[in-house]
């Protein structure tokens, strides 16, 4: 009996040491740490942890979350917030509420002399190395029977059970966050802040032509030796998605999860994951996308070769003109030898939602009778305004048009006699316009030749045989007014319909009846 | 619609519901009990459902009348969807198949800043989201707006997704619409469908009877 209380009281001290300096009890003071909202503590506990023990799947869990959480509280952030004008306190990440300074329309304002390479640095050299010692800490987390129940005190949002399913997923998110930190890398991206800034927001006080003028080297090709890095980071992110997806598709119903499957984007996710797996795919070769496509035209892609023959950005841009693009100026439309199948008319039509597009006189040939052929660059499904002018004051509009396969083509009757001839294509995009039908009130018969008047500035035009009218204006689109259109017809009584209009430019499907 | 609604119909409770007096802004909630049960609810099971079938709330103005009623079959948790994901640590607080009635047109803002505060205070719930809307005035032989989800937000902003507005007797079918309840813009209503949006001041609207067409909007 003697004996065995000696041997309780050596080895009780001995075991209770040795859990002293266990992993599991590192753990376990970390997560009290995490419990009292100290991340740093419980980062350092983790750490200790998994310095104990690397296989050790939680202790590499909450190591991988925590070092990122940690991020803010390291010297170098401090200096790069401090940089950007980040308010000095209220940095705690549970009771965040620092924010950057703002102007009158609430929008960040950087600080001047602030240049985007510093972020671009601070990513290399302190954001990178912790997302990859993140996800070198999940990758230890091989049991697909994983689970970590993590409290509504240590999340201090909301009780989460993280599993394996869970765990490839944040390793795609991580991953996606490494191809972009290696991508920006890339690219020279010597641009102040607060130049961008006055562009976006300030843009009469500074156009993307400036921009482009006044940092000649932005977008172009800093190094290729991170794209190597950032092929890999994605292929990493993909294989980790798919693993991910198919875990969580393959859960039971009845639990949750950080990530759970929902059925009302089963078919979307679908997609989205076949998608991932041919991207992957056009690595080595060209790939036609089968969940994506531009209308009836596929797509093929070959991501291979951004990562393996890296372009310039700015060599793949348009020509600026102001904060606009003169037409016909896109170098590739195929960015480079990635993705084929989208015509260069649709790259104008998506960059005319935000951007002016200024069509471009293209060719001007002399026709065997002297006059002038004129051929223009210009956008589809948009209405130009062909002008002529001999002094550049007085403009006579020659006509007004839409393009076909974007190219306006115009012959100049005149100009074999004129002495001088200036010619200029004005977009009507902007101004508004109405289109519609006057029928009779009765028969409901279309009535050809009524005359429809704007009240907007006296733009006038007359209905086809079919009763159709398209009438444009040279009034700037605006947020708010309102309109009369007159109809007027012989034999028949003259007709007013009145609206009002919120934003947009083009009114249609616009009916008048007219009684006799 | 749903088959066998009638949203014009007097706002009387439904039967086998209790009614019982609460506060004078809020008067006559008895959705309290069920959604009591949020806070008892096990985080263990996807969109637990928390009450079924039927309960009204009766909304009312300062002077003590009724200003609005509310209807809604159940409740649930839920989680908020995070791309094709719902993210467990992220709960979301559902009402489905919701129907407001507008009893006193003039005090639409009023109701419509009250019924998201009642359910946030009942519920303790930082997010929450109604599911298949209908919002109707007494008297109107149509729903003025249905939305499949509505996500209201603290600052008196109703997201909406897949829905149709009526103003001025107009039907605007929307993707997404934003509809500010509270602050300088209340009652402006921003749809959006495909590339096209527009904004609409709603509430200030909301008086005319449903039927009546001024102008055109565009």
């Amino acid at each position: 009996m003697k004996n065995l209380l000696n041997l309780l009281l050596i080895t009780v001290p001995v075991a209770l040491n040795a859990f002293a300096q266990s992993a599991d009890h590192f753990v376990l003071e970390g997560r009290g740490y995490l419990a009292a909202r100290n991340i740093t503590n419980a980062n350092a506990d983790f750490a200790e942890a998994v310095a104990l023990s690397p296989d050790h799947e939680t202790a590499n869990a909450l190591y991988a979350i925590t070092r990122l959480l940690c991020l803010p509280y390291q010297g170098p952030s401090q200096d790069f917030m401090d940089r950007m004008g980040l308010a000095l306190t209220n940095r705690d990440i549970y009771q965040w509420t620092a924010r950057l300074p703002q102007d009158t329309n609430g929008i960040p304002v950087p600080p001047n002399g602030v240049d985007e390479m510093e972020g671009t640095a601070f990513v290399l050299t302190n954001i990178l190395p912790e997302v990859q010692g993140s996800l070198g800490n999940l990758s230890k987390i091989t049991d697909t029977n994983f689970v970590l129940l993590l409290a509504s005190n240590e999340t201090t949002l909301a009780e989460v059970v993280v599993d394996y399913g869970d765990v490839q997923m944040l390793r795609a998110l991580l991953g996606a966050a490494e191809l972009e930190g290696y991508t920006v890398q890339g690219y020279n991206l010597s641009i102040q802040l607060n130049a961008l800034y006055n562009l976006f927001y300030r843009g009469r006080e500074l156009t993307a032509e400036q921009i482009v003028a006044s940092y000649p080297l932005a977008l172009t090709l800093a190094t290729t030796n991170y794209f190597p890095a950032a092929q890999a980071a994605l292929a990493q992110a993909i294989n980790s998605y798919l693993t991910a997806s198919d875990f969580i598709r393959n859960r039971p119903t009845n639990v949750t999860r950080l990530f759970n499957y929902d059925p009302s984007m089963g078919t979307n996710e679908a997609k989205f994951r076949q998608t991932l797996i041919e991207l992957k795919s056009s690595f080595q070769s060209p790939v036609t996308l089968s969940q994506i496509t531009n209308g009836s035209t596929p797509l093929v892609v070959q991501l291979g070769n951004y990562f393996t023959y890296p372009k310039s950005l700015r060599s793949l841009l348009p020509l600026f003109n102001g904060n606009g693009i003169e037409m016909g100026t896109l170098p590739d439309p195929t960015f480079g030898g990635v993705v084929w199948g989208i015509d260069s008319n649709q790259i104008y039509s998506a960059l005319g939602e935000k951007l002016l597009l200024y069509p471009r006189i293209e060719n001007v040939s002399r026709s065997p009778d002297g006059t002038l052929h004129l051929q223009v660059d210009a956008l589809d499904q948009r209405r130009f305004s062909i002008q002529v002018s001999e002094d550049l004051h007085i403009w006579t509009e020659l006509t007004n048009t839409y393009p076909v396969n974007g190219s306006l083509s115009f012959r100049d009757a005149q100009s074999n006699t004129a002495a001088r001839r200036f010619y200029r294509v004005e977009d009507l995009q902007r101004f508004k316009s109405f289109a519609g039908q006057v029928v009779d009130a009765l028969t409901g018969l279309p009535v050809p030749g009524v005359l429809i008047t704007s009240s907007l500035d006296g733009s006038i035009a007359i209905t086809d045989a079919s009763g159709n009218f398209f009438l444009q204006t040279r009034v700037a689109g605006s947020a708010i007014g309102f309109y009369i259109l007159s109809a007027a017809a012989t034999n028949y009584q003259n007709a007013q319909i009145q609206g009002a209009y919120f934003g947009g430019a083009h009114f249609s499907g616009i009916v008048v009846k007219l009684f006799h | 619609m749903r088959q066998g609604r009638n949203v014009n119909k007097p706002p009387v409770a439904p039967k086998n519901t209790n009614l019982r007096t609460i506060s004078r802004r809020q008067s006559r909630a008895y959705l309290l009990a069920c959604f009591l049960c949020v806070l008892l609810a096990p985080s263990a099971a996807q969109a637990q459902v928390l009450v079924i079938k039927q309960a009204a709330t009766v909304f009312s103005n300062p002077a003590g009348s009724q200003i609005a009623v509310v209807r809604a079959d159940r409740a649930l948790q839920d989680h908020q969807r995070v791309g094709f994901f719902r993210i467990g640590l992220l709960p979301l607080f559902v009402v489905e198949h919701v129907q407001i009635e507008i009893l006193k047109p003039k005090e639409f803002t009023r109701s419509m800043q009250l019924i998201p505060e009642h359910f946030s205070q009942r519920t303790g719930a930082k997010e929450l989201e109604f599911r298949d809307l209908l919002l109707s005035f007494a008297g109107d032989e149509r729903p003025r707006l249905k939305a499949k989800s509505v996500r209201l937000t603290s600052e008196g902003l109703w997201n909406m997704r897949s829905g149709v507005l009526i103003d001025r007797g107009e039907a605007y079918e929307f993707e997404q619409a934003t509809l500010n309840t509270a602050g300088r813009y209340a009652g402006n209503i921003t749809l959006k469908s495909g590339t096209q949006s527009k904004t609409v001041n709603w509430f200030a609207s909301a008086a005319l009877p449903a039927a009546q067409t001024e102008m055109s909007i565009h």
